[in-house]
């Protein structure tokens, strides 16, 4: 079984990229000294407003960092905190906020930026397709600039269909493991290169 | 016969120079690299690699394979017949 992209819908609207991610602080003198100061992203817009969305939604201020080219870091502060329990370690680090940037050498200044400012940063790693710094903001936000090192071809797209295929199809079987993804995958590309070859 | 394939970019090149150094099979299959042997065990060395750096080394089975993966460390990766194809033959 291999799940067909809706190729027969009418491709959508068109999209510019990220407006905004929106995150919650409850360190707003915190946030704004670590954004505006320290990384120097100028701060353009807050939204300060009660009973927004219901009658009890927490009082709130809102503000906007601009990251470039339209794109935006916002944080509300609740003056009520909501309950949340902290995430585990795994969930902290897994939810991340990568900036990118265009050169080995911006990526250099960024980290020597980051450590003028007594930010702990570690240094550039490798990844797939990125080369990447990583840091905490004051909230515990992980944080990481990349650098592309190559741009994502039709030939990681599609590979990408059929590894999301094995994924689903092994989540319905006995035994979800990652070694049974990459079995199921070596399945689905060898059908494709049947397919494929004359 | 135990098969790992690939994906045709250039992070993945030293994995497939690293299987042509341990003789297996090399073939280019449309968007991928079919590394086979038709030994009983396929086996590739990251030193062989050049090191290949971490990330991408453990993501070598990424694309998939064919047969049981008998051992995957940060130094050596092997992947063996299908048990099912073992027994048939005992």
């Amino acid at each position: 079984m291999t799940l067909q992209p809706a190729t027969t819908s009418p491709a959508p609207p068109a999209l510019g990229g990220v407006h905004h991610i929106a995150q919650v602080t409850s360190c707003p003198e915190e946030t704004l000294r670590f954004y505006r100061d320290t990384l120097g992203f100028p701060l353009l817009h807050t939204v300060s407003a009660t009973g927004w969305l219901s009658n009890d939604y927490p009082d709130f201020i809102h503000f906007f960092f601009g990251l470039g080219k339209g794109c935006h870091l916002a944080f509300f502060y609740f003056f009520s905190d909501p309950d949340e329990k902290p995430p585990s370690a795994l969930i902290r680090q897994s939810k991340h906020i990568a900036f990118t940037v265009d050169t080995e050498e911006e990526l250099r200044n960024w980290r020597e930026r980051l450590k003028s400012h007594g930010i702990k940063v570690t240094p550039p790693l490798t990844h797939e397709l990125v080369e990447s710094i990583y840091f905490e903001d004051p909230n515990g936000i992980q944080l990481e600039i990349a650098r592309p090192l190559r741009a994502f071809t039709d030939i990681d797209a599609r590979d990408a269909e059929l590894t999301l295929d094995a994924l689903l199809s092994v989540l319905k079987s006995p035994d979800p493991t990652l070694r049974n993804v990459w079995r199921r995958k070596g399945e689905l590309v060898q059908d494709r290169i049947r397919t494929e070859e004359p | 016969m135990p098969t790992l394939y690939v994906m045709d970019v250039p992070e993945f090149a030293p994995l497939v120079e690293a299987s042509r150094q341990a003789n297996a099979d090399v073939r280019t299959v449309g968007a991928y690299i079919e590394l086979s042997t038709a030994a009983p065990r396929l086996v590739l060395q990251r030193r062989l690699a050049g090191g290949l750096r971490p990330a991408i080394w453990f993501a070598a089975l990424t694309a998939g394979f064919v047969g049981a993966i008998a051992r995957f460390d940060d130094e050596e990766l092997w992947l063996d017949e299908e048990p099912e194809l073992i027994s048939d033959r005992a």
